[in-house]
């Protein structure tokens, strides 16, 4: 189902074609990075730390060296280090540590043989001397004054007067509006609770891969799955100390990133065994790699107040927002406080984040990362609001809602957003009209997110018999290359399928962002756009050249040339390509952009679930999510970034978290005991899109990736409560707990 | 004349001042114009990797050429971070 | 060491491979055969991206060792196609966008294919737990499911036509 607000009529965007890259993916043929093999090529195996925290005192590699197949050694040492203010070097001690190992699972030293087997074994038998350190895991212990330092020289920042000792804390942020104590001893309302939420993984299904093919000319090419190649070649070039045009970076088809695929892990330590060996080498993770040492999302503590109106009106908010952002710190405290009340309207607040480090994974981004924890709390509190004043929760959030020209809590005003619409598609929904079943809860939420615009390049070329080819820099996670050709096809007025879009490498396609902060069809979309805009020029001059007419008499229209004047009959652009030669040569174009004006997400979600009284278990019963997507280029694809985020959003509350025990080791690294959801967990996750343009797009696209998995944490402890009379402010609100929770009669028993 | 907001963070680095109107064509030249009423402040909101600029609501990562139009609403934000 | 000679039928042709005696089917079928189309999420017959069928039976190759699979008839996702001619539930999984980045596709249509060989008529539960072992983390299984049941639809309808 879709909502939209006066949508120009289009031929091609909002069509439901299959996707161009969808044939290879079902017949098994589609490469992805683990596909690949090259003539003598070698394996490696990375040793990783089995502590928490300890100083490496010496690596002894000669026996490994000896082991038969053994062709290339190296650790830290081998890799240049750089400079403490360069801001990739966390990102090159994460990759393999020097002096110290920060977390279990941290890379020390990494083997290349001729067979998996003898790499395994070879790093393996690599000697490690350990100091073991005192270490820490949780966000409490790690602020305590005398907590084991993980950074000896870490001065919190953004508080005055500045620190004089080190701490674990890295970063306090803070946004203020108004008098936020005056409001709230005004406030007819105040509610309060503190609310935690544990690390969990992407969880992509892939997990890291590449193969690093290094000359003898000191040149590498490099085949790997990311979320984005352009950053892969840069971040492998800093930490190799290389100029990036020694690096070659061909993208894989990439088996789900959600984020973690934003940032790297492999790539220069491929490219060193290469280096070394003088042969290809191909480094793949294991699923328990992949849990111990990849991003993880933070895990958080968040204290939060809100007063209100027995009205209904949200009139102070007091956050205080402390993230985990693993071994070395992040900016998701500071995104916290940014959106823990961004979908609503309140005059004061004062909202604080502090970023701390704690011996575990360095976190990586996470769809809408930081939004989901804090709206865990500010939803949960916003529907406690709603039942202390007896308003519906969507009465409540409408009364609260900001709109165009309001001023957004961390500072800018809001452009044009579709929030309300998005509240009145949930409200107008036949699953929010019809009553609950017998027995079920139901439980309501809303989710902020930015989106971003960036860098990106594309470069269309026309080929000789009237089909195009789209040369994009984004990889595709989702069904991108499918936005991109239908968004071609609009301009160019030909057949979707007479598009081939192309993900290009390095070298052939300029410059683009990582595909990240839904901004792959937005922004690389606008470039795709721009392009076909050029070749329209270009078309034009080629049929007033075949015409013998002027330009301006020329237009271009539904794929064809139009004679303004009408003496000449609509010429279609493949009878334009195929005298190319003789008018003046091929027909290309490229633009590159930095995209401006992405419009911010927003979702609204609600959902019915049973509880098992006697297990906890909790049963999604039902669920409807409503999602502004500007304009749904791909129908079908908006609808699966939109599911797919909501049963993200499901595993995080009720199942998904990081274990660790007392030492530090990761009890639950398979996803035997990480359990995300499965088919049979679900229902079908009904979807409606609602779709208030961004002006700012030429086809009014605000990206549609990350949104959807704020609501489900807040919208399924909402539903708990409204099951069971008990407030979960822990997640996950696994069995254990949330039987815990019922039997102890916890929260307001309403 | 633009109008620079300050976030609490920054207000260190204003003597408290939460607002100001500065005369300038260019973030850069606004920086510049920034450094001369608050000594200091340049080198906070000047890093790339940890400051971004909105302007009239639009959010830029890397800001200096940006040209900053009159009556515009200006804040230096946490750059954005996505999955 | 010596390698373990293994002879089986893969996907419609004889083949014949070496394997070390404690090498999955998994690495067997992608290292010796290149049949790159089983992937390997997991390694520990958690997630269902290496699916195949072995004597007709849904297995996780990566728990198979490769040795065991001498005698075995085994079809991949490589097989699952007649020549050029799709199977309904690939054509299914097209049409119905259900697959978004694609690195668990190749199981669940091994393991739908499994499900509809056996049961042609599924319900919307009786599908969602036969594709329980099967990990997506893209697509919230939504468009999965109702994919399947419209390949099963789609095999009735011309299983009917071809009977008249």
């Amino acid at each position: 189902m879709t909502i939209t607000e006066q949508k120009p009529s289009y031929r091609y965007v909002g069509t439901r074609p299959v996707r161009h890259d969808g044939l290879d993916k079902v017949v098994g043929k589609a490469r992805f990075a683990a596909d690949l093999v090259l003539p003598g090529m070698l394996h490696g195996h990375i040793l990783r730390s089995p502590h928490a925290h300890a100083r490496i005192l010496s690596i002894d590699t000669a026996r490994a060296a000896a082991m038969p197949g053994v062709r290339a050694i190296i650790s830290g040492a081998d890799f240049p280090d750089l400079p403490a203010d360069d801001p990739e070097r966390n990102m090159t001690r994460n990759l393999m540590a020097r002096d110290k190992v920060m977390y279990e699972g941290h890379a020390v030293a990494a083997v290349a043989a001729t067979t998996r087997r003898q790499a395994k074994e070879a790093a393996e038998a690599i000697e490690v001397t350990y100091e073991v350190l005192p270490h820490v895991l949780e966000i409490a212990d790690a602020m305590e004054p005398g907590a084991p330092l993980l950074h000896e020289d870490m001065i919190t920042t953004g508080v005055d007067p500045e620190p004089s000792e080190p701490s674990n804390v890295s970063n306090r942020t803070c946004y203020e509006r108004g008098d936020v104590d005056a409001a709230l001893a005004a406030a007819d309302i105040v509610v309060e609770g503190e609310f935690t939420t544990k690390p969990i993984h992407q969880g992509y299904i892939e997990p890291h891969a590449c193969v690093a093919d290094t000359g003898q000319d000191g040149k590498t090419v490099i085949w790997c799955s990311s979320q984005g190649h352009f950053r892969v070649r840069s971040q492998t070039a800093a930490m190799l100390g290389w100029d990036t045009s020694r690096i070659k970076v061909i993208p894989a088809e990439i088996g789900g990133g959600f984020g973690g695929k934003t940032t790297i892990y492999l790539e220069p330590l491929a490219t060193e065994l290469s280096a070394r060996a003088g042969r290809p080498v191909k480094l793949v993770m294991s699923r328990d790699e992949v849990f111990r040492a990849t991003g993880p999302t933070p895990g958080s503590r968040i204290r939060l107040k809100l007063g209100a109106t027995n009205e209904g009106r949200i009139t102070a908010a007091v956050a205080r927002l402390d993230y985990e952002g693993g071994a070395f710190p992040g900016v998701w405290a500071m995104l916290g406080c940014m959106c823990v009340v961004s979908p609503y309207n309140v005059e004061n607040f004062v909202l604080e984040g502090f970023e701390v480090v704690v011996n575990k994974p360095v976190n990586a981004a996470y769809r809408a990362p930081s939004a989901p924890m804090a709206a865990f709390a500010t939803d949960t509190l916003v529907d406690e609001i709603a039942q202390q004043v007896g308003m519906d929760p969507i009465d409540l959030r409408l009364l609260n809602c900001p709109a165009e020209g309001d001023t957004a809590p961390y500072g800018p005003k809001w452009p044009v957003i579709g929030l309300r619409e998005c509240l009145e598609a949930i409200r107008d929904s036949e699953h929010y009209r019809s009553k609950p079943a017998a027995g079920h809860g139901r439980g309501l939420a809303s989710g902020f997110w930015f989106n971003i615009g960036e860098a990106s390049s594309a470069t269309v070329n026309l080929n000789e018999n009237g089909t195009a080819t789209v040369v994009t820099g984004s990889p595709d996670i989702g069904g991108s290359r499918a936005s991109m050709a239908l968004m071609a096809a609009e301009e160019l007025g030909i057949d979707v399928h007479a598009i081939q879009p192309v993900v290009g490498d390095t070298e052939v396609v300029g410059f683009t962002d990582v595909t990240e902060g839904s901004r792959a069809t937005f922004a690389t979309g606008m470039a795709v756009v721009e392009a076909c805009r050029d070749l329209k020029g270009q078309l034009r001059g080629r049929a007033a050249k075949m015409w013998e007419c002027d330009v301006d008499d020329v237009e271009w229209a539904d794929g064809h040339a139009t004679h303004s004047g009408g003496e000449h009959e609509p010429m279609a652009l493949a009878a334009i390509t195929a005298e190319a030669g003789r008018t003046g040569g091929p027909l290309g174009a490229t633009a590159s952009l930095n995209a401006r004006g992405a419009g911010p997400a927003f979702s609204v979600q609600v959902v019915d679930v049973s509880v098992d009284d006697e297990t906890g278990r909790v049963t999604v019963e039902r669920y409807t999510t409503a999602q502004d997507a500007g304009t749904a280029i791909h129908p079908d694809y908006v609808e699966g970034q939109m599911q797919g985020g909501v049963v993200q959003g499901i595993g995080w509350a009720l199942n998904e978290e990081y274990i660790h025990d007392t030492d530090g080791t990761m009890e639950n690294p398979g996803f035997l005991d990480y359990r995300i959801p499965v088919a049979s967990d679900l229902p079908m996750i009904e979807t409606i899109i609602v779709e208030v343009p961004n002006p700012n797009h030429p086809y009014g696209v605000r990206g549609v990736g990350e949104v959807g998995i704020v609501p489900p944490l807040p919208a399924l402890a909402n539903a708990i409560h409204d099951a069971t009379g008990a407030r979960i402010r822990d997640l996950p609100m696994s069995p254990p707990r949330v039987l815990a929770a019922i039997t102890a009669g916890d929260g307001d028993g309403g | 004349m633009a109008q620079v907001h300050f976030s609490s963070n920054q207000r260190r680095l204003t003597g408290g001042a939460a607002e100001v109107e500065v005369e300038a064509e260019t973030v850069r030249e606004l920086l510049g114009k920034l450094e001369e009423m608050f000594p200091g402040i340049r080198a906070h909101l000047d890093r790339t990797s940890a400051t971004a600029v909105a302007i009239d609501g639009d959010i830029i990562p890397d800001p200096i050429y940006e040209p900053v139009p009159p009556g515009a609403e200006v804040h230096f934000i946490t750059p954005l971070a996505g999955g | 060491m010596s390698r373990t000679h293994v002879s089986c039928n893969i996907n419609g042709d004889d083949a014949e491979f070496l394997c070390d005696a404690g090498e999955s089917l998994l690495d067997a079928l992608r290292d010796e055969m290149r049949l790159m189309g089983a992937k390997e999420g997991c390694g520990t017959g958690d997630c269902g991206a290496c699916s195949i069928l072995m004597d007709g039976r849904l297995q996780c190759s990566c728990l198979i060792f490769a040795p065991e699979a001498d005698g075995a008839t085994i079809v991949t996702v490589e097989g699952i196609a007649a020549g050029d001619d799709l199977h309904p539930l690939q054509q299914c999984f097209l049409e119905g966008a259900a697959l978004q980045c694609g690195v668990c596709t190749p199981g669940f249509i091994v393991a739908a294919k499994a499900l509809l060989d056996r049961n042609p008529d599924p319900t919307e539960t009786e599908v969602r737990y036969a594709l329980a072992g099967n990990l997506c983390r893209c697509t919230g299984y939504d468009k999965i499911i109702r994919s399947v049941l419209a390949a099963a639809a789609r095999i009735t309808r011309e299983t009917e036509e071809v009977l008249g």
